[in-house]
């Protein structure tokens, strides 16, 4: 079972770390601008064993804050044993943050972050292919305060986002497509309720189905659901089992395969990455 | 007659004894109070350990530690019950809240003081989902016989970004909306956040306080729970007139 799009908030994690071994001051200060939404895509979970194997490069995109550039996102690969330079893809003064991202066999980097300014927040996106890096551009959904993007592309290399937008009161869930010259219209996922839809993740079952799921309040406390793309409709799933696996995709999940480990060198930030399947940490310079 | 004058005297002294006395013991001068302080990172404080009935173990400094020799003041046996979750949302709060109050260590309780949503604000939760999970909250914590207490969020010059003004101001009116008492952190606190977490407090950043700005939330809390009746008040007024 493929997994893409996997989050990890690891700022709460890292402040910690610092304010009990804090005498790196330059780290302090870098890992306090960062938001470190990290998000790994292309991990191969093997569903009995349980074990963890890379498939292709794993992709890394973050929102850091830079000197002089405020903060913006950023992107790197795992490839050949070792972190490349991080590539700046925003070049907003506006707050970007929540970056997302996905790839096919077709050698393309899909890219999707959020942008806020005070007219609201917009999904932009930017992809990757032999050209170089797209310049980004924004996602007309016509709807207000367009967050928590998620995107997997499936097996025919067509990229899926899911976000939260609020039409009414609360966030609720939308979803698009590419269609090849553009963005489809948001659908909303769900009927339309009276409660906040959050959270929304995106994966690829062994079939090569899109998984779609989110956190909703029901009968007093939020529950994962959880539906699969079958038959060009959402069926929604119901194997508990399979909704077990699916809330590790959810964002901000505590147990996710990648963990941050230590942060060294007082001169220049360096995150490692430690991978749960004890595969050891590796370090990322991120300037 | 000089000895009659100090015998009325002394007998008009005994009987204001006697009647004072009574007073004081048949009014509500002493009172113990249970409070669950409920919240993330904000109200779980430093280097606190073990989750028992008591909630987090005292720790080096959380408010609950300082509000609890507040309500100690007012009765030796008040408890101030730790339980705070660092890094905490209100949603994922909505479903802890559960399991403390069907807790068998927290059967009989005064008040649960709510405090949350600044871990939402920074993984850019639109506010109106913390308005919607503290609502939640308080009708959760009415539900048990118990009487919540909300608070404003508290400031965060880390991440500046926050809309916590938004997010506090949708914390106000539904404190008015619902009649809950609201401790008003943010207001109360956010002229001084500089000195409150300035030298940084064991998070080592801005958004927690050090053990002054604790202390200071404490306060807040204090002076925003309400006191239990008391039946003479122009007793306790003249008692606490310094």
């Amino acid at each position: 079972m493929r997994y893409c799009g996997l989050n990890i908030l690891l700022s709460s994690f890292f402040h910690k770390i610092y304010s009990r071994h804090g005498s790196f001051l330059f780290c302090t200060i870098v890992l306090m601008c960062l938001i470190l939404n990290l998000l790994l895509s292309q991990v191969l979970h093997a569903q009995k064993a349980e074990s963890i194997k890379q498939e292709q490069d794993t992709k890394l995109v973050w929102s850091a804050k830079n000197y002089g550039q405020g903060e913006q996102i950023y992107y790197s690969s795992f490839t050949k044993n070792k972190w490349t330079t991080p590539v700046q893809l925003s070049h907003s003064a506006d707050l970007v943050f929540q970056p997302a991202s996905s790839s096919g066999t077709d050698g393309k980097v899909w890219v999707v972050w959020s942008r806020q300014d005070k007219n609201g927040s917009f999904i932009q996106f930017t992809v990757y292919s032999a050209s170089g890096w797209l310049q980004p551009r924004q996602i007309n959904t016509g709807i207000d305060n367009n967050k928590a993007v998620a995107i997997i592309v499936d097996h025919d290399n067509t990229p899926w986002i899911a976000w939260t937008a609020i039409d009414d009161i609360y966030p609720e869930i939308f979803w698009s497509r590419w269609n090849g010259q553009g963005w489809d219209l948001p659908v909303r996922a769900h009927d339309k309720n009276k409660v906040p839809d959050i959270q929304p993740a995106l994966a690829l079952d062994e079939s090569g189905n899109i998984n779609l799921s989110w956190q909703t309040y029901l009968d007093g406390k939020y529950v994962i659901v959880s539906q699969v793309w079958k038959g060009q409709q959402w069926q929604t799933v119901s194997n508990e089992s399979e909704k077990i696996i699916r809330k590790k995709l959810i964002r901000g999940y505590k147990g996710s395969f990648l963990v941050p480990d230590f942060v060294e060198d007082s001169r220049k930030a360096s995150l490692f990455i430690k991978r749960t399947d004890g595969a050891g940490s590796l370090p990322l310079s991120l300037f | 007659m000089q000895s009659m004058k100090i015998y009325k005297i002394t007998l008009t002294i005994c009987v204001l004894s006697i009647f004072l006395g009574g007073i004081l013991l048949f009014s509500d001068v002493g009172f113990s109070q249970t409070i669950i302080a409920f919240g993330d990172s904000l109200t779980e404080g430093c280097e606190v350990s073990i989750l028992g009935c008591d909630g987090w173990d005292d720790g080096d400094y959380n408010y609950p530690v300082y509000l609890e020799t507040f309500v100690n003041a007012n009765g030796p046996d008040s408890t101030v019950k730790n339980f705070g979750k660092g890094g905490e949302t209100t949603s994922e709060g909505v479903n802890r809240l559960d399991t403390v109050l069907n807790s068998s260590c927290n059967l009989k309780v005064d008040y649960v003081l709510l405090l949350q949503g600044t871990n939402d604000l920074f993984h850019h939760e639109d506010p109106s989902v913390i308005r919607f999970n503290l609502g939640v909250m308080i009708d959760k914590v009415r539900a048990k016989g118990i009487e919540p207490v909300l608070a404003t969020i508290t400031p965060d010059w880390d991440n500046t970004w926050k809309e916590l003004d938004k997010a506090n101001e949708y914390i106000r009116s539904l404190a008015s909306e619902k009649g809950v008492v609201l401790a008003d952190q943010y207001n109360a606190l956010a002229p001084y956040w500089y000195w409150y977490t300035n030298p940084r407090g064991c998070y080592g950043d801005q958004l927690h306080p050090n053990s002054k700005g604790f202390y200071a939330m404490a306060v807040v809390w204090f002076e925003a729970i309400p006191k239990p009746p008391v039946s003479f008040p122009w007793l306790m007024l003249l008692l606490d007139t310094p």
